[in-house]
């Protein structure tokens, strides 16, 4: 057996370093140890600073960070929920590093990707020649839920549909990277991203200068200036907005922060009107007027005289402004095609055809239930698959195979049947594994990670992103509404 | 700045100040009673009752509850949550109102308030309540004047800040105006003798935190004269009806960047005209036309104002456009 | 036929009403039997419409009226040539079996599926399949279907209204052409044949034999491979031809609506609706013929 590095001799020999003990990785792909339990170098320096910690010491760290979150109100609200309608996302104190060789595999694939979705975006809402010359069948489009009928033949500013995206991925048992999906509309997670890094660099005060980790601080800038760079022709000055659902959403957190450290107006729909397709806020002045609405509602909720008319939370009159071309937002309307599941399957296929390129990072394989060959091998073969609605988020809607009940699988085969189109299946992907402390011991948890994209004049992504965990052990789902966690993501300037 | 902004801002700090004073209230009659011995019911609901009537809230007090106890009042004016002028009730609503602008605030005073919030929705403010009332009080107290402190100390000096200010000193000359009322109110009910009337209207120096700025002005005699003159027209005491409406009109002459003298809307006018009959008042003139009476006609006054200021910035700009529903057309069937 | 549509629209307010804005779709398109030689839109107080081709290829303009108002008249004026398609579907048999595969069509999916109007669920597949169990060609189908309306519909104004769902209409089988177009599009949906709602107009001069022609009128549009799209008046019991003028095609109602919009006010309100189609060459042989008499008598 080789160890990876030379290092420490603890980490040849699988023993503690400090509080940290070594456990088995089993048949997963764990981020920090090798299969022979050996460290990866890349997270050796980070150890060896860990590894000082005493329980005390850490479990003291641990507090004061779960205390600053709930004094801060870095919480999310969960829907159905009257009694305690707020919770900090819990956090794990042990960060997930990624080195930069990997980190640059990562970057050139998620780059490649947003810019094949918003040629498609394009190429749908315009001439449709991909539906055309049937690379995709058109009646997967024309049935997505959210592809926008109304926007057709409709010049979005600077041609740019997903302005910001959240894509999520994940790694399998050897270790190899795959999309799980993308998050075009509203992608929320950035200011827990922000946060833990605050968190991380207080609690590691004395040595985190030296443990040369990439910096995600400039990611309100690089947001503002996005937001700027789409501002309707002319306006050399835009007033750009952040436009809220209000304080009860369950990301509202996210929007003050985000406001705050750009420096713009957080706006609630009642704030804002349109006049002479111009769209205004009011103020204790007297009107003034928008340019750049960074938008954190749905589509089904911007406008009451276009979508959803029983929608509180929009401004009448504001799709009128935006087809005026008087104001810009971000993301633009109908950008949810991009979301759905059924969708996602054929990305590698518009990575193609756009742009003559294979797929740098690959999908998750993935069988459509519309598909004859494919609906029969997904009825046969539920209890081993996650199935998967098109067109929900956050853990919902969903059937892990291998954990459900007869009974359960039988109701999501009925679903399948029932609607071929709006499912979808996948085999599930033992995603991989990463230590994180629970009953007061490191265990592996299961990860995924959610880069944040910004495409503007260029694309940026800020190193790393949101890291989720599942925080119950075996469990396979991340999302916050079910139960996950939180990590700081790493990049490091170099491999170790 | 935006309307719904400047309307939150507002309501947050009024509601602070609001709590403070009702702790303060709570506080000093509960020190006040320590003094007294050998209290009856009929006694202890005398100590009670002018607290509930300054709150305004008696009426509602006598349907949750069937008697005037300490434990029951304080309850009421603490915890209830169905009293909208409770503790809890004012800082779930400076909250609410904080959280929807915490994009205009610093987090040290979110984190201060949130801290003030969740300790009193936690178990362990009802022990301390429960088994040391004045350490819960005075919880509140410091947490408010820290809270104050840090608006002071960290808010940066924008339009946002005028109108924290305003809702402050407006909410703070109606209740420094009540707390005076409530003595007087106790006066003329006759139950009470005068050794505890002297302790009452020392109570109300005190529970305005007023004690030591009268005393080095007027020695240790506690004469309702001179302490009605102190809480009402003192120029330089934080918490007199002058200063605070002196505060308010600089407030709202900083928002709109108007001069001394003149006025743009009807809040500064009514202001402006307040603190002029404050600036060239006496007591004798106050209490030859009743001191009852002149309260009254004063929050008369100032709800004027705060009304104006609510016309004036946040309605006008914020309501006015959202009185009539969307409709939509009516269609044409085809035929 | 060269036909001139006057179609007025008027809305009245008891109290004044304000942000009114507003999508139309009155102007007629060009096809290979149609050609619109000129089209005019006037609104009242004035506003500035903007043009736009929607989804389906219709013409959509949209306009505001911001200020307070108690009346909003809309009034189009279109002079359009119309012919009669030859008959296209001389010796054609397409089997009804086959037409599934339409569903891979772009321009036919739309037009398979639910929507706004338009439900299918199995009791209404049911009857469609009963009515066309005789048949396996799909043009004989839709005659079947067409004359299911002829025999077991009353046209009836006013037992229906704007906003009558198509499986409501079928068990009230009372209606007007919007809910018969709705019936048959659904009932061919069911079957599998695309079809689609047609607004437009109808010429029913000289003599008044038609129904439909005081009002905007409404019929369908069925697809059948090789013949592209076939329209059909189920109101009159017809295909359609030179008397028919086309505004806009859609899945329903919803999406062809001649105006729709939103407002902000209260109180009561009334719709008023002039559509009136003229022949401009009997207008003009009318004109000629009296100026000829006048000539005599002079």
């Amino acid at each position: 057996m080789v160890a990876t590095s030379a290092t420490s001799s603890a980490a040849k020999n699988g023993t503690a370093h400090g509080i940290f003990k070594p456990y088995e990785t089993n048949k997963y792909f764990d981020e920090m140890l090798a299969s022979d339990g050996s460290i990866r170098p890349h997270y050796q320096r980070f150890l060896e600073h860990f590894g000082e910690l005493t329980t005390e010491e850490f479990e003291a760290k641990r507090h004061a960070i779960d205390m600053a979150f709930l004094r801060q109100g870095i919480t999310f609200n969960v829907y159905g929920d009257a009694q305690g309608t707020e919770r900090v996302f819990p956090f794990d104190l042990m960060p997930r590093i990624i080195p930069s060789a990997e980190w640059a595999y990562l970057e050139r694939g998620l780059i490649q990707r947003i810019t094949a979705l918003n040629m498609f975006l394009h190429d749908i809402y315009h001439e449709q020649h991909i539906l055309k010359d049937g690379t995709i069948p058109a009646h997967y489009v024309l049935s997505a839920k959210h592809f926008r009928r109304e926007f057709v033949n409709f010049e979005v500013p600077k041609n740019i549909y997903i302005h910001i995206c959240g894509t999520d991925i994940i790694r399998d048992a050897k270790g190899q990277y795959l999309v799980l999906e993308d998050n075009g509309r509203c992608p929320s997670g950035v200011s827990y991203v922000l946060e833990n890094r605050r968190a991380l660099k207080r609690t590691f005060s004395d040595n985190f200068e030296s443990m040369g980790v990439r910096s995600v601080e400039h990611y309100p800038a690089e947001l503002h200036k996005l937001l700027e760079y789409v501002a309707p022709a002319g306006v050399s000055e835009p007033n750009v907005v952040l436009l809220t659902p209000g304080a009860y959403n369950s990301a509202y957190f996210e929007h003050t922060y985000l406001a705050r450290q750009m420096g713009i107006e957080i706006v609630e729909g009642r704030d804002l009107l349109v006049r002479d397709q111009r769209v205004y806020m009011r103020t204790t002045k007297g009107l003034r007027q928008v340019h750049v609405i960074y938008r954190r509602i749905d589509d089904d909720f911007l406008d009451p005289t276009v979508f959803r008319k029983d929608s509180a939370l929009g401004v009448p009159g504001l799709v009128g402004a935006y087809r005026a071309g008087n104001v810009s937002l971000a993301n633009s309307i109908g950008t949810g095609v991009a979301d759905d599941k059924v969708i996602y399957y054929f990305v590698p296929k518009m990575i193609k055809y756009y742009l003559g390129e294979d797929p740098i990072i690959p999908n998750v394989p993935t069988y459509l239930a519309n598909e004859e060959a494919d609906r029969k091998y997904i009825v046969e073969h539920i209890n081993e698959l996650v199935v998967k609605a098109a067109n929900e988020a956050g853990g919902y809607g969903m059937l892990m195979g291998p954990q459900s009940t007869a009974a359960e699988c039988d109701e999501f085969r009925k679903r399948v049947l029932a609607e071929p189109r709006n499912y979808i299946a996948q085999p599930v992907v033992s995603l991989s594994r990463h230590p994180t402390y629970c009953d007061n011991q490191f265990g592996g948890r299961h990860i995924d990670l959610r880069p944040f994209i910004l495409y503007g004049e260029k694309p940026v992504i800020i190193p790393g992103g949101l890291t989720r965990v599942a925080l119950r052990a075996g469990s396979l789902v991340v999302n916050s509404s079910q139960g996950g966690g939180s990590k700081d993501s790493w990049v490091l300037d170099g491999d170790k | 700045m935006l309307s719904r902004v400047a309307n939150s801002l507002y309501w947050m700090s009024r509601y602070v100040e609001r709590a403070e004073n009702i702790a303060r209230l709570v506080d000093v009659n509960l020190q006040l009673m320590l003094d007294a011995s050998k209290l009856d019911d009929k006694a202890i609901a005398g100590y009670w009752a002018p607290i509930l009537q300054s709150s305004g809230d008696d009426e509602f007090f006598a349907k949750l509850y069937p008697k005037v106890t300490g434990r029951n009042v304080t309850e009421f004016l603490v915890f209830q949550g169905d009293n909208s002028n409770s503790i809890v009730s004012s800082i779930t609503q400076a909250r609410e109102n904080a959280r929807t602008v915490r994009d205009q605030i610093t987090s040290e005073l979110w984190e201060e308030l949130n801290r003030l919030y969740l300790f009193l929705n936690s178990p362990k403010a009802r022990t301390m309540w429960r088994q040391s009332p004045f350490e819960f009080f005075q919880e509140i107290r410091t947490s408010s004047l820290l809270l104050q402190g840090l608006t002071d100390a960290t808010v940066v000096r924008n339009e946002g800040w005028y109108f924290t200010q305003a809702g402050r000193y407006l909410e703070r000359a109606d209740k420094t105006s009540r707390l005076l009322d409530v003595r007087h109110a106790s006066l003329a009910a006759g139950y009470t003798t005068t050794q505890t009337d002297a302790l009452g209207w020392s109570a109300v120096l005190r529970s305005c935190s007023a004690w030591d700025g009268y005393k080095a002005l007027h020695g240790g005699q506690v004469e309702p004269k001179l302490v009605a003159e102190y809480l009402l027209l003192s120029e330089d005491f934080p918490r007199s009806v002058r200063f605070c409406v002196q505060q308010l009109n600089t407030a709202l002459r900083r928002i709109s960047g108007v001069a001394e003298g003149r006025f743009s809307n009807d809040a500064e006018r009514h202001c402006g005209r307040l603190l002029a009959e404050l600036m060239f008042s006496t007591a004798d003139e106050i209490l030859a036309r009743g001191l009852h009476d002149y309260i009254d006609e004063l929050q008369g006054k100032l709800n004027v104002i705060g009304e104006a200021l609510f016309q004036t910035y946040i309605l006008q700009h914020f309501s006015l456009q959202q009185e009539d529903e969307i409709r939509q057309q009516e269609e044409q069937q085809q035929q | 036929m060269k036909l001139h549509v006057l179609h007025r629209t008027h809305f009245a307010y008891r109290l004044p009403v304000r942000d009114s804005l507003n999508e139309v779709r009155l102007q007629p398109v060009d096809t290979t039997a149609q050609k619109v030689e000129s089209f005019t839109l006037k609104v009242a107080p004035y506003a500035q419409p903007k043009h736009q081709l929607d989804f389906y290829s219709n013409h959509v303009h949209r306009f505001d009226v911001l200020t307070p108002h108690t009346a909003l008249e809309v009034e189009a004026c279109s002079i359009v040539h119309t012919s009669t398609p030859p008959d296209p579907l001389t010796g054609a048999v397409v089997p009804l079996a086959s037409m599934s595969r339409c569903l891979d069509l772009a321009d036919c999916f739309d037009f398979l599926q639910p929507s706004t109007y338009v439900s299918i669920d199995a009791g209404i597949a049911q009857v469609a399949a009963g009515l066309t169990a005789h048949c396996t060609d799909t043009w004989s189908a839709v005659l079947a279907l067409q004359r299911f309306i002829r025999d077991e519909f009353h046209y009836q104004p006013a037992v229906t209204n704007v906003h009558t769902k198509m499986s409501e209409a079928l068990r009230l089988r009372h209606g007007v052409c919007q809910d018969f177009a709705h019936v048959v599009i659904g009932l061919c949906r069911a079957l599998k044949i695309p079809a689609r709602y047609v607004s437009g107009y109808l010429y029913n001069g000289p003599a008044d034999q038609l129904k439909g022609a005081q009002a905007s009128h409404a019929w369908l549009e069925v697809y059948i491979p090789g013949h592209d799209w076939i329209g059909i008046d189920p109101t009159n019991h017809m295909q359609t031809g030179e008397r028919h003028v086309k505004i806009a095609t859609g899945r329903d109602y919803a999406d062809v609506s001649p105006i729709r919009g939103t407002y902000r006010g209260t109180g009561e309100r009334t719709l008023r609706v002039d559509v009136l189609v003229t022949h401009l060459d009997d207008v003009l042989r009318q004109h000629q013929s009296q100026s000829q008499a006048l000539a005599h008598t002079a």
